[in-house]
């Protein structure tokens, strides 16, 4: 895969905070190129990302820290360029270059 | 405390106003401490818990002297040195959803310096019927959360003009409980919840200073709207924190991140919705079961047989009673640094889940969970297993 966005793929960086970068191997940020359309010829969007997440990026096999049936599990927020992914469609949303994607689980301790 | 911005008017309301702080923790300490510094005119403080020798790294108001005093009581007695003038209330049990309406609405503004996900909740519905607005912060190992709630409050169902978002706005649904770790097990640092709650007292001080905890009608006016994307109200900042042990402060260590605002389909404040007061009282909805506290209670997986006492361990084996074996001491790296017993193997117990996790995934054989050198001589080698 290319490190530019040539059309064929799309870099994005993707990072993990509140704990959830220990399922990635304990690296907060990772940069990511993806294919820019998934295998039916649409638009990579985010629920391509997280599916590819869970099979290339996850270290840990504990995989429902992170998704539960096919969905990001609850108490994880996700955020697409610093915004709460609600205000940008969630799963639905189609990556663009240099995204920045943010998963970060929600604390109660105190 | 003068500042640009902060003039007479803003030191009145101060005095004026009331602050609800429940938890007399790692967050509620510091946020306690500038509160009270501020001038606030009445302090209430909420906590059922007594002082802990292993709360004091990080609860800095609590004192050695003080060991076994109600927190709030502990909490209250530094608050006076620090400043006698403000009326201070003391709480010394945990909110329910029998006594928090009581109590939450003789207050202008609710700090929820909690540890747990259904007093959460619980904390966040009572502001949205009571209408108050809630500073919100939690922190676990080395991160922290900041948001500001319900600000200015509006009544429930009203979506006429954008309103500011409750906290199941944000946080629709509590994370399942094997997901969620709590500061006593998991561990904090002192400093990263102490700047998350001394950030708690300085939101609340803007609020009250600038009347926001008013109704429009009662707060005069400073020009500029509340939906002015500068003031973030109706759309608040979530800030988050990440203190990384291996590096300097860096351009990650803080992030804002924009929410959304108030939700039509929210259970709490949005359209339709049934939630009051009365049917929180009676028990509806159920936050423990919400929030998993209701779990089957685990079953016993070892007889009184099969355990033994670090001291009858000790004595057999020096007395040499034990069949060669294995001794597996179960607990996380950094706690197995400080010492274990000789002969010990540390597998922590995580490490372990996720050797299970991964021969359920890839395939293997049971005894692959263990690493080679905790194994013994095969099958039949005796383990046991040290957590304590
Ligand atoms: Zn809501």
């Amino acid at each position: 895969m290319g490190t530019t966005d040539n059309g064929n793929t799309i870099d994005i960086t993707v990072d993990f905070s509140g704990g959830l970068e220990m399922l990635f191997g304990n690296q907060r940020r990772h940069s990511v190129s993806l294919p820019a359309v998934d295998s039916s010829g649409k638009p990579t969007n985010m629920t391509f990302l997280i599916d590819y997440l869970c099979t290339h990026l996850m270290k840990d096999p504990r995989v429902d820290l992170f998704v539960l049936d096919k969905h990001i599990r609850p108490g994880i927020l996700v955020l697409i360029n610093d915004a709460d992914w609600e205000l940008e469609g969630e799963e639905t949303y189609e990556l663009q270059p240099r995204d920045n994607i943010l998963f970060v689980s929600t604390l109660h301790g105190g | 405390m003068v500042v640009p911005g902060m003039g007479k008017y803003g030191q009145l309301r101060l005095i004026n106003s009331s602050v609800l702080i429940i938890g007399a923790g790692g967050l509620g300490c510091p946020a306690a401490q500038y509160i009270a510094g501020a001038g606030i005119g009445t302090i209430g403080i909420m906590d059922g818990d007594v002082v802990e020798p292993s709360n004091l790294h990080r609860q800095v108001a609590h004192a050695t002297s003080r060991i076994g005093m109600p927190k709030v009581d502990s909490l209250i007695t530094h608050l006076r040195f620090l400043n006698p003038l403000p009326t201070y209330m003391a709480y010394p049990f945990h909110l329910t959803p029998q006594n928090g309406a009581d109590i939450m609405s003789r207050y202008d503004l609710i700090l929820d310096c909690t540890d747990n996900p259904a007093t959460r909740y619980l904390i966040s519905d009572f502001c949205v019927l009571l209408q108050k607005p809630l500073v919100s912060a939690a922190s676990v190992q080395k991160s922290g959360q900041l948001i500001v709630l319900n600000c200015p409050p509006s009544p429930q169902g009203v979506f006429d003009r954008p309103c500011a978002p409750c906290y199941r706005c944000c946080f629709r649904k509590p994370p399942p409980p094997s997901a969620d770790l709590s500061c006593g097990e998991a561990g904090i640092m002192g400093p990263v919840v102490g700047m998350m709650g001394v950030a708690q007292a300085g939101e609340a001080i803007k609020i009250l200073a600038s009347g926001l905890h008013l109704p429009p009608e009662r707060r005069s006016s400073d020009g500029g709207s509340e939906t002015d994307t500068e003031r973030n109200l109706t759309q608040p900042t979530l800030l988050i924190y990440s203190y990384d042990l291996a590096s300097a402060v860096g351009p990650y260590t803080f992030r804002a991140l924009k929410m959304g605002g108030r939700r039509r389909n929210c259970f709490a404040c949005g359209e339709g919705s049934t939630l009051t007061l009365e049917g929180i009282r009676a028990g509806e909805p159920d936050y423990a079961q919400f929030c998993g506290a209701l779990m089957p209670p685990p079953t016993a997986a070892l007889t009184p047989e099969e355990r033994i006492t670090a001291a009858a361990y000790d004595e057999a084996r020096r007395k040499g009673e034990l069949p060669p074996h294995v001794l597996l001491d179960i607990r996380e790296r950094e706690h197995f640094s400080f010492g274990g017993i000789d002969g010990a193997v540390n597998v922590p117990f995580g490490k372990l889940l996720m050797n299970a996790a991964k021969i359920k995934r890839d395939g293997g054989e049971a005894e692959e969970v263990l690493p080679p050198e905790a194994r013994g001589n095969g099958r039949d080698t005796p383990i046991f297993v040290s957590w304590g």
